[in-house]
């Protein structure tokens, strides 16, 4: 037991001024269990398994400037507005860096691609470097030194 | 719903155009837009455009009691309706304020000014006589609904029969438009309304004001007139002062406006006439125009046919559908049935029901299920008049779609 | 089978989320204006014409004029009211729109934005909802104003079917482009159909919102023939 509520103590050290406050605190943990106690055995629960809220494949999006991506609202020709055409300036650089981020995200190469290229790739620098520094070493619990290593290629995918 | 309510930047540019003797659609001040009046097959329907505005009346009669107060006379009853499929501020039911005004003064350009001859309408002194009643409803509103419905009603009554009704002492007799002729109402004259409006005090007038020309007005006069120079109906609106001078100039424009929307009035008058003699096509008909293109943003559908064969046997018994595809096959085919060559040509399809093989025109199929099943008739007997495999299939499962050109 | 893109939908088609699918490897799809989600199915709401663009975005291309509101679009409205702290707003929907005067640059309690009633603001629905009035702001998420407030200084505002200002504002439409090297002038298309022109004279901004009006229907190489002939039309006009 006391092992079990080590934090427990006695009543007379929890009598002490100093204390007061701990007390407070503890009695109003004691006061929310229960009320939540009386909460939880009011409300009825049915015994049904959990429902299952499936991610739906759909975005749903009412708005025709994101559907037709549209241009900015605001346009001036021929230096009529220079406030506006400095706007305009700075929205289509904008629509031109999403599309080249979203372009450059198409062609690059994944994150998990990544880390598979690399995890294969250290394997083998590692064991470039391990030839020199601790050959004799290496030698013993790899395959045997009468195996002659082939370079790997790393796997393109 | 709400009126979509009027901006400065509108207010400012329209009077500023006005001061410049500058409208926003080109006309010059003292112009009228485009006007259009045609007849609906049932008589005494009449629907007139004025630009974009729009106004349908209809006549319509029947017999009742006399007021008491005139006796020897019929009822005219004439009735404005404002819907929201005008202008989506009115509301249905109610009769706005706008809308009490367009009524008497419709009313007061058709009773007061007595074009009608009540007295012919009446069919027994004090106890039956022609109820006359005038529905005209607004359609479209682009400014100027008041001369809009002014010429369509007056042309919708010069348009109406009536039936013919015959009397033998107690006993009266209507007879049925196939039994008599109807008869016309007898017409005196046709008042018609011009409205002016006025800017800047009165500095400035415009002739038939648009929709937003009507918004910025600071008052309007309308000038009730027939072509023989007779003031019908005059009333002045608004928070402005006219001198003498205006008030008659307004007149002797009313006069020249007049005049030729009479002249108007009664040649689609005497074009309705002609057409029905002739048994033309007559009525609204006249006014859609099929072959109208309201979009050309649909892609037209490219459709390769493998083959074309047409053969002579077929003829005997399925010779309509031998013609029609003849007919779409384009002018080289039906000329040399008798090649049987397979031939590659493009089908463009360029609506849903509207197609083109090569050069030969756009035609239309039906897809009726009695001419697919003359279609696998032909199909049994090895004919092929016409075989389109549609690449882009819509909904159905076939395999092979059956399309009979027209 | 593939979707009918590009051709008439009729309300109450139905397509399957395979169907959608098959024409690209998007991982979600995204349904615009027409289009709603049913038990794994996409029903058509609305008559038109079936659009795609990549990556996965459908939608129904259909004729309006009465606006709907929605999320993030920029409108242009007119001022109609003014109640304590907010402006009543006209964008066009069944309802006015709702604009607080600190949604302003630089607006303050002390500070309050010159706004009068009759002005037109171009502004981006911050919330659009069927149950709720929709509600405008003239900031971004950073409180700059790019190119929203009130629009000022003359200028000609008109109304349009809600295609024709989408249209004008299709990167493929080459209308604005094509007036913009004939005409110096300045134009502000709210999504709601409505289109605010300014140029040099009277005349030169009548003749572009004609131009504008008339291009409903009209293709690009129309279009350039048509503003050949305006421009043409109104340099004899300012001659005279």
């Amino acid at each position: 037991m006391a092992t079990k509520q080590g934090a427990q103590l006695s009543k007379n050290v929890l009598q002490m001024k100093f204390m007061q406050r701990s007390v407070l605190r503890m009695e109003k943990e004691q006061n929310e269990e229960e009320r939540q106690k009386i909460i939880d055995d009011e409300h009825w629960a049915l015994d049904l398994p959990e429902y299952k809220t499936k991610e739906s494949d759909f975005l749903v999006n009412q708005s025709y400037s994101i559907c037709e991506e549209l241009q900015f609202g605001r346009q001036s020709f021929q230096g009529f507005n220079p406030e506006v055409e400095k706007l305009m300036k700075v929205q289509n650089a904008e629509k031109e860096a999403e599309k080249t981020e979203q372009k450059e995200k198409e062609e690059s190469v994944g994150d998990i691609e990544m880390a598979k290229r690399y995890s294969s790739l250290m394997g083998i620098i590692a064991k470039k470097f391990a030839k020199k520094r601790q050959h004799s070493a290496l030698a013993e619990d790899d395959e045997g030194p009468s195996k002659k290593r082939a370079f790997l290629k790393p796997s393109d995918s | 719903m709400r009126e979509t309510p009027l901006s400065n930047c509108e207010r400012e540019f329209i009077l500023n155009n006005i001061a410049q003797q500058r409208r926003l659609d080109g006309r010059n001040a003292y112009d009228y837009r485009d006007l259009r009046i045609a007849f609906g097959v049932s008589l005494g329907c009449c629907h007139v455009e004025l630009g974009k505005t729009r106004v349908l009346a209809q006549v319509s009669c029947e017999v009742g009691d006399p007021k008491q107060t005139r006796p020897h006379n019929g009822v005219l009853f004439v009735n404005v309706e404002l819907s929201p499929m005008a202008c989506p501020a009115y509301e249905q039911g109610k009769q706005s304020e706008e809308g009490i005004e367009l009524s008497r003064l419709m009313e007061r350009c058709l009773k007061e000014s007595r074009c009608l001859d009540m007295e012919s309408l009446c069919i027994v002194s004090g106890e039956k006589a022609w109820h006359v009643r005038v529905d005209i409803h607004v359609l479209n509103h682009e400014g100027n609904i008041l001369d809009c419905s002014s010429i369509a009603a007056i042309s919708a009554l010069a348009h109406f029969r009536r039936p013919d009704v015959s009397v033998h002492g107690e006993e009266i007799t209507i007879h049925t438009l196939e039994e008599r002729n109807p008869v016309p109402l007898s017409l005196h004259h046709m008042p018609l309304l011009v409205s002016f409006t006025f800017f800047s005090q009165g500095k400035y007038m415009l002739v038939d004001p648009s929709l937003k020309e009507e918004k910025v007005m600071e008052g309007k006069m309308v000038v009730g007139m027939n072509k023989h120079r007779e003031l019908c109906t005059l009333q002045v609106t608004g928070q402005m002062l006219l001198l003498k001078d205006q008030v008659l100039r307004c007149s002797s424009i009313a006069v020249t406006k007049v005049t030729k929307i009479t002249e108007l009035i009664h040649q689609a008058l005497e074009n309705d006439k002609q057409a029905r003699l002739r048994g033309d096509k007559h009525g609204f008909a006249v006014l859609v125009s099929g072959d109208k293109v309201t979009s050309n943003r649909l892609p037209t559908t490219e459709v390769s046919v493998e083959k074309t064969e047409v053969s002579m046997e077929g003829q005997s018994s399925e010779e309509d559908s031998e013609d029609q595809s003849a007919t779409n096959n384009g002018a080289d085919i039906s000329d040399k049935p008798d090649e049987s060559t397979s031939k590659s040509s493009a089908v463009h399809i360029l609506t849903k029901g509207v197609g083109m093989i090569g050069e030969g025109g756009p035609s239309t199929w039906l897809d009726l299920p009695q001419a697919i099943e003359k279609q696998q008739k032909v199909k049994k007997r090895k004919h092929r008049p016409a075989k389109a495999e549609e690449e882009e299939e819509q909904e159905s499962s076939e395999e092979e779609e059956q399309v009979i050109l027209k | 089978m593939a979707a009918p893109i590009g051709n008439v939908v009729i309300p109450g088609d139905i397509f399957s989320f395979t169907q959608l699918k098959s024409t690209d490897d998007a991982k979600k799809i995204l349904l615009g204006p027409g289009l709603k989600e049913n038990d794994l199915e996409i029903k058509v709401i609305r008559p038109g014409i079936l659009r795609y663009r990549k990556p996965g975005v459908y939608w129904v291309d259909c004729h309006h004029k009465r606006y709907i509101p929605s999320k993030g679009e920029s409108v242009i409205g007119i001022v109609n009211q003014k109640v304590g702290d907010i402006f009543r707003v006209d964008i066009g929907g069944s309802e006015q729109a709702s604009l607080s005067y600190l949604s302003f640059e630089g607006a303050t309690k002390r500070n309050r934005p010159d706004v009068k009633v009759g002005d037109i603001i171009y502004a981006k629905l911050l919330v659009a909802n069927k149950d709720m009035e929709p509600e405008i702001v003239c900031i971004d998420s950073y409180g700059r104003s790019s190119g929203m407030g009130v629009i000022r200084n003359g200028g000609f505002l008109f109304h349009t079917s809600l295609n024709l200002a989408r249209k004008l504002l299709n990167p493929q439409c080459i209308l604005l482009k094509t007036l913009g090297n004939r005409f110096q002038f300045e134009i502000t298309v709210g999504i709601n159909g409505r289109v605010w022109v300014k140029a040099h004279s009277d005349i030169q901004t009548i003749a572009i919102v004609n131009a504008i009006v008339a291009s409903e229907y009209k293709d690009n190489d129309q279009i350039k023939e048509m503003c050949k002939r305006i421009s043409k039309a109104v340099s004899r006009m300012e001659v005279d």
